[in-house]
């Protein structure tokens, strides 16, 4: 079953369209990473499935409920963690999630034990600091225990990674990982290798629409291919070896003395290069497989 | 309502500790002080100014004179001194995000704009009772006299119309994007106000004419029953006003 389901969904900004025709949905219990360039309509895309922006056309719905725009009674479901998230610098962090909880309905007897639990996730002090004096990291771990407050069915994040250091950048993926099976999380970033690291399925949004979408180990499969790369001794070998295998131009690249030959679909190429080189008699520097990454996929998508 | 006694609590505790309840208090306070101790010394002080040897009889100073400088100094500076206060209460909120967390857990807009209301007016309300109280106090110390008699009808016109000035101030700040646009927004409707008193013939249907007629209200030379057109017409438009910002929120995409 589907947590989100999205269908023809569009929307323009005046006279710049954003979103055209897009359609996508995230199963329940997975790590969905939503991946585009800045600009691409991710968080426009985020902001209609909470209901806070009007679509001008198409549909989503959220555990089998259509959302309405202006009206949220799916976000019950969802917990929401803005690209930049905003509180009141004057409460403490405890003050903000009693605020919050208060808001959402959260019975008065769990809300004590709620929030030392999810601040105790998300590794922030619970002591008297105001907000004001947060870092931008400890901003984005009270914006994450904000979302998970209420024990949401489904997590949006939105590039909640961009602006953290490589230590607060783990600590953030550790604890989106730690939902996988429990929530289901949509993981919005630019950044492919924290979208590789813990989601299992991607969508990828390009001029309005969803490019490629699906899991993340088929995509790398089906719409990237292997690359190998040699290092040769010495241009000789380079020649010898281009005559031997007779490789169309438009499937290799050379850098000097190094050549970068792309896989074609359907046609494995490791054993042939190997025997190439074998036949050949051509030693080389070093001989190397590269499998295709989330970063090759979206390359290709984009094109 | 339950989400509106949670945030129009929230609403307080920020209006406190951000110190804008504070400001308005002091100020009103000042204004209560001032306005006796003004009437009282205004003689003197015109007296100081006069070349020596001038023979001029400088009437003695009453209870009216004191009341005057209150109506003066709240609906000149005091109002004037809440929209500068408020004019960003919505907009500060929308622009630096502040609403969306909340939004997302199930937040009626409507509750945001009421809790504000609320809020505004209570402070509006609190102040001006403040004031009218210090100077009522001092006044009869100052001046023990029987000349205001008509007092009540007065303050209630002023108040009424400060309510219609804080809720054009919440619209203003509603509709607007920022503090600024707010300002200008509310700034203009008191302007406009201010300029439609010249015309004398609508006097009994012009809100306006709440805040302009306090001393003539006061010392009973017209009745509060002859603006009971512009009370309506008040009334009308707080409402109006409050619709169209709970209108403006709901459309507005966030």
């Amino acid at each position: 079953m589907n947590a989100v389901t999205i269908n023809h969904l569009k929307k323009s900004f005046g006279s710049k369209s954003i979103l055209n025709d897009v359609s996508f949905s995230v199963p329940q219990g997975s790590i969905f990473g939503f991946v585009g360039e800045n600009g691409a309509g991710k968080t426009t895309t985020m902001k209609i499935i909470l209901g806070l922006l009007e679509s001008d056309q198409g549909e989503v719905i959220v555990n089998g409920q259509q959302v309405r725009y202006g009206r949220s009674l799916t976000n019950r479901f969802i917990g929401y963690l803005p690209d930049v998230p905003a509180f009141y610098p004057y409460m403490t962090a405890r003050q903000y999630l009693q605020l919050t909880a208060a808001i959402s309905g959260m019975a008065h007897t769990q809300i004590d034990r709620r929030i030392s639990s999810v601040l105790n996730t998300v590794q922030l002090k619970d002591d008297l600091t105001k907000i004001r004096g947060y870092s931008r990291g400890m901003k984005q771990r009270l914006g994450m225990a904000v979302a998970m407050l209420n024990q949401p069915q489904i997590l949006i994040c939105d590039e909640p990674t961009s602006a953290l250091d490589p230590l607060g950048r783990k600590a953030f993926l550790d604890i989106l990982a730690s939902l996988r099976g429990q929530t289901t999380v949509i993981f919005s970033s630019h950044i492919l290798s924290d979208i590789e690291r813990v989601c299992d399925r991607v969508a990828i949004l390009h001029n309005g629409h969803i490019q490629v979408s699906g899991k993340i180990s088929t995509l790398t499969q089906t719409h990237s291919n292997k690359t190998f790369q040699i290092d040769f001794v010495n241009s000789t070998d380079v020649n010898k070896f281009l005559v031997q295998t007779g490789l169309s131009k438009t499937t290799y690249k050379q850098d000097q003395l190094t050549l970068t030959i792309y896989e074609q679909p359907g046609q494995p190429l490791g054993e042939l290069l190997l025997a190439d080189l074998s036949k050949s008699r051509i030693v080389p520097k070093q001989f190397q497989q590269f499998e295709p990454s989330l970063e090759d996929v979206f390359l290709e998508a984009i094109k | 309502m339950k989400q509106l006694f949670i945030f129009s609590k929230k609403e307080l505790t920020e209006c406190i500790k951000t110190k804008r309840f504070l400001i308005a208090e002091i100020i009103f306070i000042l204004f209560g002080l001032m306005n006796p101790l003004l009437a009282k010394l205004m003689p003197r002080i015109i007296e100081s100014t006069l070349p020596k040897n001038t023979s001029t009889s400088i009437p003695t100073p009453t209870s009216l004179d004191s009341w005057t400088q209150f109506f003066k100094n709240i609906n000149q500076l005091g109002l004037i001194i809440l929209v500068i206060l408020f004019c960003d209460i919505v907009s500060r909120e929308l622009a630096n995000g502040y609403l969306i967390n909340f939004l997302t857990k199930g937040l009626s807009r409507w509750a945001i704009i009421l809790s504000k209301q609320f809020l505004i007016w209570f402070v509006w309300t609190i102040s001006l009772l403040t004031s009218f109280l210090v100077t009522a106090g001092y006044t009869r110390y100052y001046f023990n006299d029987q000349l205001s008699r008509h007092l009540f009808p007065a303050i209630f016109a002023l108040w009424l119309f400060g309510m219609l000035l804080m809720t054009v101030v919440v619209t203003g700040s509603t509709i607007s994007a920022n503090g600024a646009k707010g300002l200008f927004l509310s700034g203009g409707f008191y302007a406009l106000g201010l300029f439609s008193t010249i015309f004398t013939t609508t006097k009994s249907y012009n809100p306006f004419s709440l805040m302009t007629q306090n001393v003539q209200l006061l010392q009973g030379k017209q009745n509060l029953a002859n603006y009971g057109s512009a009370l309506l017409i008040t009334v009308f438009l707080i409402i109006t006003s409050l619709i169209i910002s709970l209108t403006v929120l709901n459309h507005k995409q966030i």
